[in-house]
């Protein structure tokens, strides 16, 4: 063998493959058929998906027993339990953290992902009306582009109001910063209290003035959901509303003195009357473009018992308690149906809502109608409603906080069985015979809203059986180990029959809520208005229960400011319950001493038989410098000239 | 007689440097004694011959090339009554006639012997001497000597290169002196493994520590299991003892950057895992500690390499060898919980304390002391139901070892089959859930000489792995076990015969562990592997001397398939427990969870796919007292995972390098070297892709110097080494293409619009592309290599310091969120890390007489890492501050003991002044989770601010990494009977106890179970600081049970251990017996593993990576076993 020959051959292959290999671009693969943005913007259907996205942010609050998870879509909140409505019996449930003020800023999902959510929201839309423009206009026209641009500006605003309702005023981002820009050039401060709410209504009358649709139902296709000009309206309406009310216009001193690097003070200072009712005005004028503009579009859910629409609460077989539970209990299928929605979400988690306020029933082996009876309802929130004949049936607790003090004239009574069953106008059983008769006489809501012991769950498959929490009863603690109500109530509006799978909507604002904006400002601006009356009626009528000075059974209409303030409170308290509405209200009235700064409590349920009525103390709860979140101890490390909220 | 000589001598020897050593010589009318010379000078070989018995004047001619030293010498010595005899470096040359000088034989007594090593194998050309005289004769073929001495009593000298020299005192009463000579380890002969190649150790500067391979028995299929404590510089701890999933976290010099961490790890010379290769088929195992070590792998080599090469041929005969053991494997620890009284009485006890109405009567704790009823009263040690105490483990091993000049090859199959240790349902038959593990292992390397100049290796290994486990991780099991109380229900209920699951919960919680255990199914686990290489190596000394070129390809591939087939039987408990019986005496039961009795069956697979290629140039060559070496090295490699979501995750993972070496030496005494590797990376733009990274390294053998020779009794050998260099790491868990956007669909990002539910759009920017460069290192090392009376006790001893930069770091903390880009975290070059420590071994082999051998080793490992600059921005507090806190470290409380009642009274009086006296006055203590009591454990305000919260956290625990790691192991050879043991222990890990059952009653609902210790707890009666549980409370629903279990250091603890790794006892059977069944050796021994712990944690093995014990422990294990060689 010639060896030379052999060797150098060798030689000649390595070196031959040494040059090609490092010739080629080893490297050069990459994803080449990924996903890009520029690829997104290219057709109808990337466009509308990535504004989809941006929609995302938007709470579904549905899922509150998982706030603490770190997606940045979804965005629920802690609310309903986080107020006097509800408890949890989940241990690690984030409302135990406000109710015990363990809440700080270094909590990591909750406090820390709904800043970020918001804040990502924002940003998605400013990206979104950026690169909106490249779409090919035979995917998107101009005007639809138009429209889009402006729901994502309207979007902007929502998220601006969601930030500030919850962690005070934020900074305010006047341009879509890239992420590379160095630290130093991001030392942003706070906006005040005026310049956050002033710009949240600045993007909103931009939006409306700039393309949004005046009805989005009018695109049957991709319409509903979307934001149009009455839902810009009634957010405008809401955030006037915070502005105007006492956490906000200066009356609270707590944050007297949070101010900026610079010296700004952040809350304005105490503010004369006038000031106030300017600002409440404000909120008056914005109710009545509402009512003049869309007044006839919306309306409050008037049906009969089995659910059909009827013409009004004065219709034969108008059914208050059906009505009412029907206006915000929307299956998905019947969107369309429930003129009393403003704003929902279509996309949300019902299941988990449907699970915790579900009994968890040992009698029933098909877990598709076992619930979880996870989130009860104080007994605090079932003493707020009213009797059968619009009383309230108590007027507040003894000094040892849990004896309650009666109004005799509400005929309440708080001890022995109901003789009868307690039926409805039209035959509904209430309250069988046999129910404690701390149940009984109620109104009709008291009936939608609340699943007590001994109360019937729903007809059909798996219903009609008799609710029992008592201690070893068939949904009480004993066997339900970790999954029991720990007031020994559940949450049952939004509930019915059926298993707990059913597709949902998500009100996020009904008729209700403005009704109530406007009745609150009227009775700072001119409480004596006959419109205040009227709408308070119109809440009532529904309701099924005596009205203030008209109909039948009237009853007399205070003219005194406070007094009628506080028969707005009491009212909302049961109309918008576990709605989300009432953990901003205490603290927007400034009454958190008086509901949130003391326990809640609930029936025993620790206690079989007459035992378990005893009222009992279910948690402590204290209240000190709550009003807000702090915002996120790791954005303060960054942005040092981010105030944190005064107490954190 | 020739050839038979030669053989015999290559089986003994080491590699074959006469099959392989090329000689080019030109000698003209010269002596024999220039030729001899020459030859020395140009090769390693060394010439013997007796004084006298060779005309070394003899004139001779020669002119040859490429030859090998064979065809020199029988040219050489053509013609002439000389013969030869080559032992791979040593030439013995005698005179044809007689192995012995001529002496005169009347008046002289023969003195006879055979010289062997230590193996008995016979050393052929042992010089043999008499001290003061100048006659001394060499060894034959079968290592026989004979002498002729006159005097009586004289001294004989034994000496033989490569072996220590040895002298007897001969008497009167016999001739005949047998002797075994004890191996002696060259320094100037050994080469040690490096970075693609070896080098001769004087020669070497880089650190690296090499495993002795006859030290690693083990009986686990892991041999990962086995590293720790056995090699300086390396960190392993054994997380659990699972079969076949119990390989050890392995690190190098420990930790330095929050990335990726783990060394290179190199099988033949291809990135592969190793932890399922055969302990039997490894040759030897180095690592590669520092930068100029590894700076030849580039960026692969950033945390270290662990180089491994499996055996090769040999020349020789066949050799068979055959090692079969069986073992008995029991847990090191097994968690002990509480028994039900114990449970239901402290149970009360929390409920009381709480304000709350005890859940369990006198009766029922009576009744269950009593074993009243089993069903009514149940007390289960859940565990003990769930784990055998016994399984079992074997392996037997068979290779064969030979070859010729022409080939070589090593084959060798194994099995390896190992029984964990969870119970099985005996009712149960339709399927098998035995905890189990199999594998088949085969290896063959097979080296061929193609041409003269060209030698081909061919290797292939692999296994069939075959893994059966419960449908439940035994970690599931383990966190039922945890989460359920010995008295909530019994074991199983049976009716009739026919078995009832008992459970409580209706959605299924609180499920049963013995259920999970036996009864959910099985799963099976499938794993099969290839490794096969391909290397060719062409000698070029034809271009110029020294030079060779090689080129190796390798194939691998991996796949494992997991079958599972599942099942959730529904649960039953008494409908009421006041009638619990119905007339024939059966528990009436009513379903509490519906479950199915039905397998479900799911099946999934992943493997892998690796290709890779290297081609090197080597050069190596001496002039004078200069000694030069190059290397050029260009490889590349491609993985493919499969099956991947992502098309970006399919695309194969690529790495591209050239590396380069250049070594020189001076007399072996100053040595110098520098390495590069350069690098690309996919993670980074084109114009930043590729990196470059040198060291270089500096040695000197101070022994080699003149001026030590006065020292060099005592200290024979010293060097001190440098070496300094970069090294760099593009990669991260979780990213790549980071410079490329990355947008994924995802449907929690989209939106329902319109009336029929159609969800639009779910595009999430998953990251968006940021530019980015290398994360570098510079590590320094500083060594000393000493050796000490005669070589008897040898020291390696290295500091070490690694300062790394730009690490990537997701930046997750440096960009406020309001600018919106929170989908990810974009990686920046940000953070800073220092790693410092040292590494060292000791080494001490005494033969002290014929029958007696010891041998002592140890080593050890420190490394201290710290934050110089992390990702997060300073901190509100300094003690929150990240920088200065190891890697690893977490956060907690600092608990400053327990509450006593008297402070609780401070407390209440302070709450009861007035707002405007409490302004005034300060209160006893900071306010703390929720109300406490006393017995509570108490928090440091470190703030100041009268509340705990999360500003008093500060970094309480290092982290369950340990900082130092040693090993201490000796043997002992007393004749044919030889003892070993191994201790390993590791130092400064620490551990934050958190979960069930080891914080009582912490579960919703009051769940969880209890350890045995419970007793030892504060109670009013005996309220003790010195206790391990605080005050007891129910349910973390109440307020009152979330202040003791916030992370403190109340719960850190040190899971420092040290163990009894091995203690093994073998016995090698009498030749005399074994020869006569032909066999060559035989040995038995036993073997016990994981013997003892001695901890200051003492609920479960304080190696597990566990919080509250529920991971399946590490196993000790008793083996018997058998060796032979055919």
């Amino acid at each position: 063998m010639n060896m030379r020959k052999y060797s150098h051959n060798l030689l000649s292959i390595i070196s031959l493959f040494f040059v090609i290999t490092s010739c080629s671009n080893y490297f050069d693969q990459i994803p080449e058929d990924r996903l890009s943005l520029k690829e997104v913007f290219q057709t109808r259907d990337g466009a509308l998906g990535y504004l989809a996205g941006v929609y995302t942010y938007l709470p579904d609050e549905f899922n509150q027993r998982q706030v603490h998870e770190t997606a940045l879509y979804r965005t629920p909140g802690p609310w309903t339990a986080a107020s006097d409505e509800t408890e949890y019996v989940l241990a690690d449930n984030k409302a135990k953290m406000i109710n015990n003020n363990t809440i700080n800023a270094t909590e990591e999902t909750m406090v820390k992902y709904r800043w970020k959510s918001w804040f990502t929201g924002i940003h998605e839309a400013a990206e979104f009306m950026q690169n909106i423009d490249q779409t090919p206009t035979d995917q998107v026209s101009a005007s639809e582009k138009q429209q889009w641009k402006a729901e994502a500006k309207a979007l902007q605003a929502i998220y601006y109001f969601y930030l500030v309702r919850t962690y005070g005023p934020v900074p305010i981002l006047k341009e879509n910063y890239k992420q590379d820009t160095p630290t130093d050039n991001l030392q942003l401060s706070r906006g005040t209290v005026d310049e956050c709410f002033n710009y949240i209504v600045q993007l909103l009358q931009e939006a409306q003035n700039e393309g949004l649709l005046s009805n989005a139902s009018s695109d049957a296709v991709t319409g509903l959901g979307r934001i149009d000009k009455s839902i810009a309206q009634a957010f405008m309406i809401e955030a006037l509303t915070y502005r105007a009310s006492w956490l906000f216009n200066g009356q609270c001193t707590y944050y007297a003195n949070l101010a900026n690097n610079d010296g700004t003070k952040i809350f304005p200072s105490t503010p004369d009357e006038n000031t106030i009712n300017a600002n409440w005005k404000k909120v008056v004028d914005a109710c009545e473009t509402f009512f003049s503009q869309y007044g006839t579009r919306y309306q409050l859910m008037y049906t009969d018992k089995n659910g059909n629409d009827v013409s009004g609460p004065d219709a034969t077989n108008f059914d208050p308690y059906e009505s009412y539970r029907r206006a915000v209990r929307t299956p998905r299928n019947e969107i369309t149906k429930n003129k009393e929605m403003i704003f929902y979400r279509i996309d949300n988690s019902a299941g988990t809502m449907e699970y915790d306020r579900m009994p968890n029933d040992r009698r029933i082996s098909d877990g598709n109608y076992k619930g979880g009876s996870l989130l009860g309802a104080t007994q605090e929130q079932v003493d707020a409603y009213f009797m059968k004949n619009g009383l309230s049936p108590i007027t507040g607790y003894k000094a040892d906080g849990v004896t309650p003090v009666i109004n005799e004239a509400s005929g309440y009574a708080e001890s022995g069985y109901s003789q009868a069953n307690y039926t409805s106008a039209t035959g509904q059983i209430y309250a069988p015979l046999g129910t404690y008769m701390m149940y009984v006489n109620r109104e009709p809501r008291f009936y939608a809203d609340i699943t007590f012991n001994g109360q019937k769950w729903f007809s059909g498959t798996n219903g009609g059986n008799v609710t029992d929490f008592t201690y070893s009863g068939e949904c009480g603690k004993k066997g339900g180990v970790n999954d029991y109500s720990s007031t020994g109530y559940l949450v049952r509006k939004c509930m019915g029959s059926g298993d707990r799978n059913q597709a949902l909507v998500c009100v996020l604002l009904r008729l209700s809520n403005i009704y109530f904006d406007y009745m609150e400002a009227l009775c700072h601006v001119n409480p004596t208005s006959d419109n205040l009356w009227e709408y308070m009626n119109l809440i009532r009528h529904r309701a099924g229960i005596p009205m203030y000075g008209e109909g039948d059974n009237a009853l007399s209409r205070p003219t005194d400011k406070d007094a009628i303030m506080e028969l707005i409170r009491k009212e909302k308290r049961v109309e918008l319950s576990f709605e989300n509405c009432r953990y901003f209200d205490v603290r927007r009235w400034g009454l958190t001493d008086e509901f949130f700064n003391k326990p809640v409590h609930g029936m025993n349920v620790n206690g079989d038989g007459e035992s378990f009525y005893q009222r009992s103390q279910i948690v402590e709860r204290t209240f000190g410098r709550q009003y807000f979140f702090p915002i996120p101890q790791g954005e303060i490390d960054i942005d040092k000239n981010l105030m944190q909220n005064t107490g954190y | 007689m020739l050839l038979f000589t030669q053989i015999c001598f290559a089986a003994t020897g080491k590699a074959n440097y006469s099959q392989l050593k090329t000689l080019s010589l030109n000698v003209n009318n010269g002596t024999l004694r220039d030729v001899f010379k020459e030859i020395e000078h140009n090769s390693q070989f060394v010439f013997f011959y007796v004084n006298n018995a060779i005309n070394l004047d003899r004139k001779v001619s020669i002119n040859i090339k490429g030859k090998k030293i064979d065809e020199v010498l029988s040219d050489l010595f053509k013609g002439t009554p000389y013969t030869y005899h080559i032992s791979d470096r040593q030439i013995f040359v005698s005179n044809g006639k007689s192995e012995t000088p001529a002496v005169n034989q009347q008046s002289t007594r023969k003195l006879t012997g055979r010289v062997t090593d230590e193996k008995g194998e016979p050393l052929i050309g042992v010089n043999v001497g008499v001290e003061g005289e100048a006659l001394g004769g060499i060894t034959n073929s079968d290592g026989m000597y004979q002498l002729f001495v006159k005097e009586k009593n004289v001294t004989l000298k034994f000496s033989y290169i490569g072996f220590k020299p040895q002298e007897i005192k001969i008497n009167s009463s016999t001739n005949i002196y047998d002797v075994a000579l004890e191996e002696q380890v060259n320094e100037l002969e050994e080469t040690v493994i490096i970075g693609y190649g070896t080098q001769r150790k004087i020669s070497n500067i880089g650190a690296q520590s090499t495993l002795k391979m006859q030290d690693l028995k083990t009986p686990s299929a892991s041999l990962t299991t086995t590293l720790a404590g056995r090699l300086s510089g390396v960190i392993a701890v054994q997380r659990t003892g699972e079969p076949g999933k119990d390989a050890a976290d392995i690190w190098i010099r420990g930790i330095a950057t929050p990335n990726t961490s783990s060394p290179l790890i190199l099988v033949d010379g291809v990135e592969r895992a190793f932890n399922d290769i055969d302990p039997e088929d490894i040759e030897s195992l180095t690592t590669l500690k520092d930068a100029s070590a590894t700076a030849v792998y580039g960026v692969r080599g950033a945390n270290g390499v662990i180089i491994i090469k499996t055996k090769p041929g040999k020349i020789g005969k066949p050799t068979i060898s055959t090692d079969y053991y069986e073992s008995f494997t029991r847990f090191t620890k097994k968690v002990d919980l509480a028994d039900g009284m114990s449970y239901m009485r402290a149970a009360n006890e929390a409920l009381i304390n709480d304000g709350l109405t005890p859940k369990y009567s006198d009766e029922q704790i009576l009744n269950t002391q009593r074993r009243l009823d089993p069903y009514l009263y149940p007390n289960v040690d859940w565990l003990k139901e769930c784990f055998n105490d016994w399984g079992y483990n074997r392996r037997v091993n068979v290779n064969i070892r030979g070859g010729s000049e022409k080939a070589t090859y090593y084959a060798s199959v194994s099995y390896y089959n190992e029984t964990g240790m969870t119970a099985t349902d005996n009712s149960i038959d339709s399927y098998n859930s035995k905890m189990s593990y199999s594998r088949y292992n085969f290896t063959t390397n097979v080296s061929i000489n193609a041409t003269p100049t060209t030698k081909v290796e061919i290797g292939a290994q692999g296994y069939l792995g075959e893994g059966n486990y419960p449908a439940i991780s035994s970690s599931d099991i383990y966190n039922s076990a945890m989460s359920i109380s010995p008295v909530d229900y019994p074991k199983m209920f049976y009716i009739n015969g026919q078995a009832y699951v008992p459970g409580i919960n209706p959605n299924g919680g609180f499920r049963n562990p013995y259920a999970d255990a036996t009864r959910r199914g099985y799963s099976n686990l499938s794993k099969n592997q290839i490794y096969s290489n391909l290397r060719v190596t062409q000698n070029l000394d034809m271009i110029t001397p020294g030079l060779n070129v090689t080129a190796m390809y390798a194939y691998d591939v991996y796949n494992e398939v997991s079958l599972n087939q599942s099942r959730r039987e529904s649960t039953y408990y008494f409908t009421n427990t006041t009638v619990p019986y119905d007339l024939n005496g059966y528990p009436i039961l009513s379903k509490t969870y519906t479950g199915s009795d039905v397998l479900s069956y799911s099946q999934s697979s992943s493997g892998n796919k690796k290709t890779y290629l290297e081609a090197a140039l080597n050069y190596d060559r001496t002039f004078n007292d200069h000694r030069v070496s190059g290397l050029f090295l260009f490889n590349q490699q491609q993985k493919l995972l499969y099956p991947q979501s992502t098309l970006e995750a399919a695309i194969p993972y690529r790495m591209m390098g050239i590396a380069g070496r250049a070594t020189y030496s001076w007399k072996d005494r100053y040595f110098a070297e520098f390495n590069i590797g350069y690098n690309g990376a996919e993670n980074f733009s084109p114009k930043k892709r590729y990196g470059t990274f040198p060291a270089f390294g500096i040695g000197w053998v101070l022994s080699n110097e003149k001026f030590w020779e006065p020292l060099s009794k005592v200290v024979s050998f010293l060097k001190i080494r440098y070496t300094d260099g970069k090294i760099g790491n593009s990669n991260v868990s979780d990213r790549r293409f980071m410079y490329l956007d990355q947008m994924t669909q995802n449907g929690g990002y989209g939106y329902v619009f319109g009336p029929n539910g159609t969800k639009y759009g779910g595009y999430e920017t998953v990251n968006n592309a940021v530019d980015l460069t290398w994360e570098e290192a510079r590590k320094q090392d500083l060594g000393f290599d000493v050796k000490l009376f005669n070589d008897d006790l040898s020291i390696v001893f290295d500091l070490f310091k690694e300062r790394r930069k730009n690490i990537l770091l997701k930046r997750e903390n440096s960009i406020p969120s309001f600018i919106g880009y929170n989908m990810a975290a974009p990686y920046g070059n940000v953070g800073i890390v220092d790693n410092k420590g040292f590494d060292g071994a000791v080494e001490y082999n005494k033969r002290i007489d014929k029958d007696w051998t010891i041998s002592f080793r140890g080593n050890i490992t420190y490394n201290n890492n710290k934050w110089v600059k992390g990702e997060l921005p300073d901190q509100k507090y300094e003690w929150m501050n990240q920088t200065g806190q190891s890697i690893n470290a977490k956060m907690g409380y600092i608990a400053e003991g327990l509450f006593t009642q008297a402070e609780i009274d401070d407390m209440a009086r302070w709450e009861s002044l007035s707002n405007e006296n409490k302004a005034i006055t300060p209160a006893p203590f900071a306010t703390q989770f929720g109300t406490v009591k006393a017995g509570d454990i108490k928090y440091a305000d470190l703030n100041n601010d009268g509340k705990i919260d999360a500003y008093d956290k500060t970094y309480i625990c290092r982290g369950d990494v340990p900082q130092i790691v040693y090993g201490l192991g000796f043997t002992v050879v007393w004749k044919s009977l030889s003892v070993g043991m191994m201790f390993q222990g590791v130092q400064n890990a620490e551990r934050i106890l958190a979960g069930n059952s080891i914080q009582p009653f912490n579960g919703g609902g009051g769940s969880g179970n209890l350890f045995s210790n419970i007793e030892d707890h504060w109670t009013e009666d005996n309220p003790s600081q010195n206790v391990f549980y605080p005050r007891l409370s129910y349910g973390s629903e109440t307020v009152d049970n979330q202040n003791n279990f916030q992370p403190s250091t109340w719960w850190l603890r040190d899971v420092s251990f040290l163990r009894l790794k091995t203690l093994q006892i073998s016995y090698n059977l009498p030749k005399s017996w074994v020869s006569k069944v032909a066999l060559k050796n035989a040995a038995i021994y036993v073997m016990g593993n994981n013997l003892f712990t001695l901890s200051k944690f003492k609920l479960w093995d304080p190696e597990l990576n566990t919080d509250n014990g529920s991971s399946y422990p590490n196993t000790t294990s008793y083996s018997f076993g058998v060796n032979f060689t055919f």
